[in-house]
């Protein structure tokens, strides 16, 4: 039996699976906590509780990773220096040290000015073991790579770095958005670079010989070799892979994906089996970039969202993630006697901290204490000893729970935040137990008695508000592929959609019809989304394994990309211009351009295929072309032609 | 584009275009087995050639008046001729030289010509129309107005240069087209080789002619253009191609004061010791002195005259002085009106030792020496730009080419000084166009001030572009924007829809403004709208278009206001900047 080895990495679990190449069928399954400190502990862990007995079975390993995603939201990553040439405006970046060179080509890819060659040597001087990586970025570098490429030239013999130049990542217009792609994707070197080293180590000592692909965010998979490259093409792989595993495990076409993990839910509607791509390119922690991933919804409603009481009386979740009371008591024992024995005054107004909550060490080694406050130092020194609640601590330092400032520990991850969640709600009603009860329900009478309901009236309140949140989302998400930006919802509109505790006008109501089944993924999934299912009276389908779904997904990948070039008139020069990947063109003759470009994609497409690793590929050619009955032009009204090579190989072809 | 780019630049030149020494070179051999004749004034004299007796007339300071003569006939052209070296013995004062003005047609070759256009003045059909010309007692008739630079260039050169004409043609009319002669590269090369029959004849006098107002510079609001494009066509023609070149200017520069500084600084800039006389002529101003009135015209013309008068006398280059220039605007002056002018300036010269006690020229010597300095800069910047772009600057028929086919539109914005330095064009001297335009942008400014909208655009940033070569009213928009607070992208002229959206995406912008006058404009606002969503970009593009919207709609015959068609497809076209700013602040 040949088998496929999936595995996934998320923010809270590493799911990993087997699955039977011929038919479909997972073999074996496992589950590991993601160990955010050395992510291949969790794969190591998750590949044991496989139980492989023939590792030689193994053809193929498909890694989808949160690490890209994460690595950026955090802003880790290499020291990255930036040249620009000829930026439009000044920019933030996210970079060591940044030059801008005078240079200018347009945006058809003519030289307007020189490149200031002694200008750029001179800021790659300043360089000079300053950083981990240069990128280069040129304007218009889509149109015409001359100046990047020569700047590239010149960094390679003073510099000694690896060099990324913004046109070799994306094909797309947008200054900003190139050069963020750029940067963000020289940090991301080493990082995927450690991770697909270490994961290799690991399946190395299990005896796994077969060869490493990764996820990419549009769902299709490369080779590890291509992915130290491109890194940044990772991001976003977890959803994908996710999107993927919905539509294998449902065998549905149309189906809304609701992936609902530890930290978010993440919703994607699907049409005609077809992963939605975001065709401006994926934003990740807030940069705008040009890579093109699947169009998801996040919301931060995951199992172990914070729960919790605000300032104005009503329950809130996330978009925090925390570790959940129960989990946490597995370990701490004691903080299910301080969570039961020290209570806030009842007339006492929450504005920020919570009964429930509590603190653990997560770093207990290099830290530079000297660079903490006194009372900061003592909260670790208190820490040294296990996990504390918050009132625990506020006792001990002798002071007001809310005066204990603690968000510098928690942003630079030297402590982290365990508290009430959906997962300890669903502990204390008894729906679902996997860790220590008894905690989860002195949390939720903590919380019950913050709102003077009783305990049941109240978790019947919080779970029907968690649930509610959850329908908004997958309204919203569904009125965003309808088409409605996001300036016009309303989500005053969406809740009343289903609202039935509005007394005031009860002459009119909303019918909401859901056309497909919501398919739900990940642990959480089944039971809170068959609770958002009946509210809004849809289908909701959640297939065995969805538990590893994510894994699935990983190993249904296959190996696709699309290699584009642009042929244009320009009425001045009366000449065709032909845009390829890395280099322009001019010719006299459409027919001419025409032949050569074909000709190019075609290399393009061999020196492709031969970087994945893959000897076996197919490849389309489609052209489309744009005629026009405007000025300007003088041969056949033609303004463009855009031509596509479509390669596409099994992943199973690879051999690296 | 709003700056010609070095690809552009280099694609000027046809492939495979002969080599311009070479064809020098031939010129050259033919030359000697061509007389030079000599006009009657010159036959007359000791002298051996014109540009002899030129130089006497400048050493003995002498004011010398011209005219521009285009007489529907030969034989009336000789006549008026003779009226006004009549008129102006008459009048005792000096009157050498004249340019005679043949019509159009004379610039086309025989075969190719259509005779059943209105023609304002003689055609030149055979070489005794030239030798009629050069036999007039007294006079030197320059035979340089659509000889050189045009189709017909061999026969009508060579012939004016046998007839004796001293200039043998204007070099700045390479910028006109003719109908029906498309194939430039024949007759620049004919042009070239008139030039190499030139450079033989150059110990005799002959040679070219400039008139910068014919040509880049009209384009351009810095007066320094007058003077770097001088240059240009110096090193051309004496550099490159051992041909006399004299400059003529003035027609449209009414400031009196950038005249008179432009002739010391033509003068100062263009001197050489092979060229001791490089300016020929002062030329009365057409833009605003000479409209229908004939009378009133008098009163701006006789200010303009006296300047020219105190600034010969002060900068003693021997320039002579044309009074009355020829405009479209009104008709090819008559005998009469020329004469009564002469009679005005005959008058102007009487008092003038008075004027010269009380106009003090220092502001004038100061902006003479900033034009040398900038028109330097602006000339060495053309020849660094053109040799980087890939020409080859030594060859003329290359440098000829450029002149021939470059985009005018394109002129300043590639080649100022300060574009290089500073990536804009800063004005030091206005020119009438660029005053006009500035003018222009200061009552817009106020209009903007007045309703309160200034800094109302701030940190919004708005492309512009024009789809048609109308580069001042994208000037004006930017300008009228700017102080409305936006940060502005000039996208430039002739731009396709294509290369406007390409800028506006790699830019980030989704504020647009489409400037369009050629009567497309319905056309141009679908091609927008469906460039829009083609995009599928998340940008929330807001487009707003102006100029003249107008299109000739199926069934018509003559063009129709389309605005509110556009504004009904969504494109917002209100031909009304504050209405637009006050769209865009509010969007």
């Amino acid at each position: 039996m040949k088998l496929k080895l999936g595995i996934d990495t998320g923010g809270s679990y590493t799911d990993a699976v087997l699955v039977d190449c011929d038919t479909g069928e997972v073999v074996s399954k496992a589950k590991a906590r993601t160990t955010k400190e050395n992510l291949t502990i969790g794969i190591e862990e998750a590949i044991d509780k496989l139980g492989i007995n023939n590792t030689a079975g193994i053809v193929l390993v498909c890694l989808s990773t949160t690490l890209a995603t994460n690595a950026i939201v955090e802003g880790k990553g290499a020291k990255v220096g930036l040249i620009t040439i000829d930026e439009p405006k000044e920019y933030n970046y996210p970079v060591s040290c940044k030059s801008n060179i005078k240079g200018k080509i347009d945006v058809k890819g003519c030289e307007v000015f020189p490149l200031n060659v002694s200008e750029a040597a001179a800021a790659l001087e300043t360089m000079k073991d300053e950083i981990d990586t240069l990128v280069i970025s040129g304007y218009a570098s889509v149109r015409n790579p001359a100046y990047e490429l020569k700047t590239k030239e010149l960094s390679n013999g003073i510099l000694g770095v690896p060099v990324i130049c913004a046109h070799e990542l994306t094909n797309v217009l947008g200054y900003y958005e190139r050069t963020i792609t750029a940067v963000l994707n020289a940090k991301l070197i080493p990082v995927i670079k450690e991770l697909i080293l270490a994961t290799k180590e690991v399946l190395s000592v299990k005896g796994i010989k077969a060869t490493l692909v990764i996820i990419k965010g549009d769902g299709n998979c490369m080779a590890g070799s291509f992915a130290e490259e491109r890194p940044i093409e990772t991001v976003l792989s977890g959803p994908a892979a996710s999107a993927l595993g919905g539509i294998l495990l449902s065998g549905k076409q149309d189906l809304i994906v609701a992936d609902m993990g530890g930290t978010t839910l993440d919703i994607v509607p699907i049409r005609n089996g077809n992963i939605p791509l975001d065709e401006c390119g994926a934003t990740v922690g807030g940069w705008r970039t040009r890579v093109k991933a699947m169009h998801t919804r996040s919301f931060g409603l995951g199992g172990d969202s914070y729960m919790r009481m605000n300032n104005l009386g009503a329950i809130d979740f996330g978009p925090q993630r925390v570790v959940p009371l129960c989990a946490a008591a597995e370990k701490y024992k004691n903080l299910i006697w301080e969570i039961e024995s020290l209570h806030l005054p009842e007339d006492y107004h929450i504005i920020g901290r919570q009964e429930a909550d509590c603190v653990a060490l997560f770093k207990r080694h290099n830290i530079d204490r000297k660079v903490l406050t006194a009372e900061e130092n003592q909260i670790i020194e208190l820490l040294t000893d296990g996990a504390h609640s918050m009132l625990y601590l506020a006792g001990q330092l002798s002071k007001d729970v809310d005066g204990i400032d603690i968000a510098r520990l928690l942003q630079m991850e030297i402590i982290y935040l365990i508290s009430a969640t959906p997962t300890d709600l669903l502990h204390a009603t008894g729906e679902y137990v996997q860790y220590d009860r008894k905690i989860s329900q002195l949390a939720m009478e903590r919380l019950a008695a913050r709102k003077k309901m009783a305990v049941d009236e109240f978790e019947a309140y919080a779970e029907n508000a968690f649930t509610d949140r959850i329908c908004v989302s997958l309204i919203e998400s569904l009125l965003i592929e309808k088409g409605i930006t996001e300036e016009k919802l309303s989500e005053e509109l969406i809740r009343t959609v289903f609202s039935d505790d509005d007394e005031r006008c009860r002459l009119i109501d909303f019918d909401c019809r859901f056309h497909a089944p919501i398919v739900g993924i990940g642990a959480p999934a089944k039971t809170w989304l068959t609770k958002a299912g009946r509210k809004l009276k849809c289908e909701v389908i959640v297939p065995q394994n969805s538990e590893v779904a994510n894994a699935i997904g990983t190993v249904s990948g296959n190996i696709r990309e699309t290699l584009e070039a642009l042929i244009r008139f320009d009425c001045h020069t009366k000449k065709y211009i032909a845009h390829l990947p890395n280099r322009r063109v001019t010719f006299d003759s459409l027919d001419e351009a025409i032949g050569f470009v074909e000709r190019e994609l075609i290399l393009y497409g061999k020196a492709f295929a031969d970087k994945m690793g893959v000897k076996k590929y197919s490849s389309d050619l489609s052209k489309e072309q744009i005629v026009s009955e405007g000025y300007c032009n003088s041969e056949s009204n033609f303004v463009e032609l855009r031509l596509k090579m479509a390669i596409s190989a099994n992943a199973k072809y690879i051999c690296h | 584009m709003a700056r010609a780019s070095k690809e552009y630049i280099k694609n000027l030149i046809p492939p495979g275009l002969p080599d311009g020494r070479e064809i020098l070179e031939h010129g050259r051999k033919i030359g000697p087995t061509i007389k030079a004749g000599r006009s009657r004034l010159v036959r007359d004299s000791e002298f051996d050639n014109y540009l002899e007796y030129f130089r006497d007339h400048k050493e003995r300071k002498e004011i010398a008046w011209f005219s521009n003569v285009g007489l529907a006939t030969i034989e009336e052209e000789v006549e008026g001729i003779k009226e006004l070296q009549k008129w102006c013995k008459k009048l005792n004062i000096k009157y050498h030289s004249t340019l005679a003005i043949p019509s159009t047609l004379s610039a086309i070759p025989k075969e190719l010509r259509q005779y059943d256009s209105k023609n304002t003045s003689y055609v030149l059909e055979n070489p005794e129309d030239f030798m009629a010309l050069g036999d007039i007692e007294g006079m030197e008739v320059i035979q340089s107005d659509q000889v050189l630079a045009v189709p017909n260039a061999w026969f009508n050169g060579i012939n004016a240069l046998k007839a004796g004409s001293y200039q043998v043609g204007c070099f700045s009319q390479l910028l006109w087209n003719y109908p029906g002669c498309e194939d430039h590269v024949k007759y620049v090369a004919d042009m070239l080789r008139v030039m190499g029959v030139l450079s033989s004849k150059r110990s005799e006098g002959f040679g070219v002619s400039g008139y910068l107002d014919d040509t880049y510079p009209s384009y351009c609001k810095d007066a320094i253009a007058w003077v770097g494009y001088a240059l240009f066509e110096q090193y051309i023609a004496d550099d490159l191609c051992d041909v006399i070149y004299q400059v003529n200017y003035g027609g449209l520069i009414s400031d009196i004061r950038i005249r008179a500084a432009l002739l010391k600084a033509l003068y100062d800039s263009l001197w050489r010791e092979k060229q001791p006389l490089p300016v020929a002529k002062i030329q009365a101003n057409t833009t605003r002195f000479w409209d229908h009135d004939i009378e009133a015209n008098y009163g701006m013309l006789s200010q303009e005259m006296l300047m020219a008068i105190l600034a010969e006398r002060r900068y003693n280059t021997g320039a002579v002085i044309l009074p009355v220039p020829i405009t479209e605007k009104v008709h090819v002056p008559t005998i009469e009106a020329i004469k009564g002018m002469l009679g005005v300036c005959s008058r102007l010269e009487e008092n003038i030792e008075q004027w010269e006690d009380v106009i003090d020229f220092s502001y004038i010597d100061e902006m003479a020496e900033v034009l040398k300095t900038e028109g330097i800069k602006f000339f060495r910047n053309m020849l660094d730009i053109l040799d980087d772009s890939g020409l080859d600057i030594e060859d003329p028929m290359q440098m000829l080419m450029f002149v021939k086919n470059f985009n005018a539109g394109l002129f300043e914005e590639t080649f100022h000084p300060s574009m290089k330095e500073k990536g804009k064009v800063e004005v030091h001297y206005y020119t009438d166009m660029g005053r006009l335009t500035q003018n222009m942008i200061d009552e817009g400014n106020k209009t903007v001030g007045s309703a309160r909208l200034e800094g109302k655009l701030k940190g919004k940033t708005i492309l512009i572009a024009s789809t048609d070569a109308h580069v001042y009213g994208l000037q004006y928009v930017r300008n009228i924007l700017e102080t409305a607070g936006a940060k502005v992208v000039d996208a430039g002229v002739d731009a396709s829809v294509q290369y406007i959206f390409d800028t506006a995406d790699e830019e980030g912008i989704r504020y647009i403004g489409v400037s369009t006058h050629n009567g497309q404009a319905l056309g141009i606002a679908d091609q927008l709208l469906h460039e829009m969503q083609k995009r599928d970009s998340d940008r929330n593009y807001l487009i707003f278009m102006g100029g003249r919207l107008n299109t000739i709609l199926p069934g018509h015959s003559e063009p129709s206001d389309v605005t509110e068609m556009i504004n009904r497809k969504g494109i917002l076209a209100e031909n009304n900047l504050v209405k637009t700013i006050r769209t865009i602040s509010e969007s």
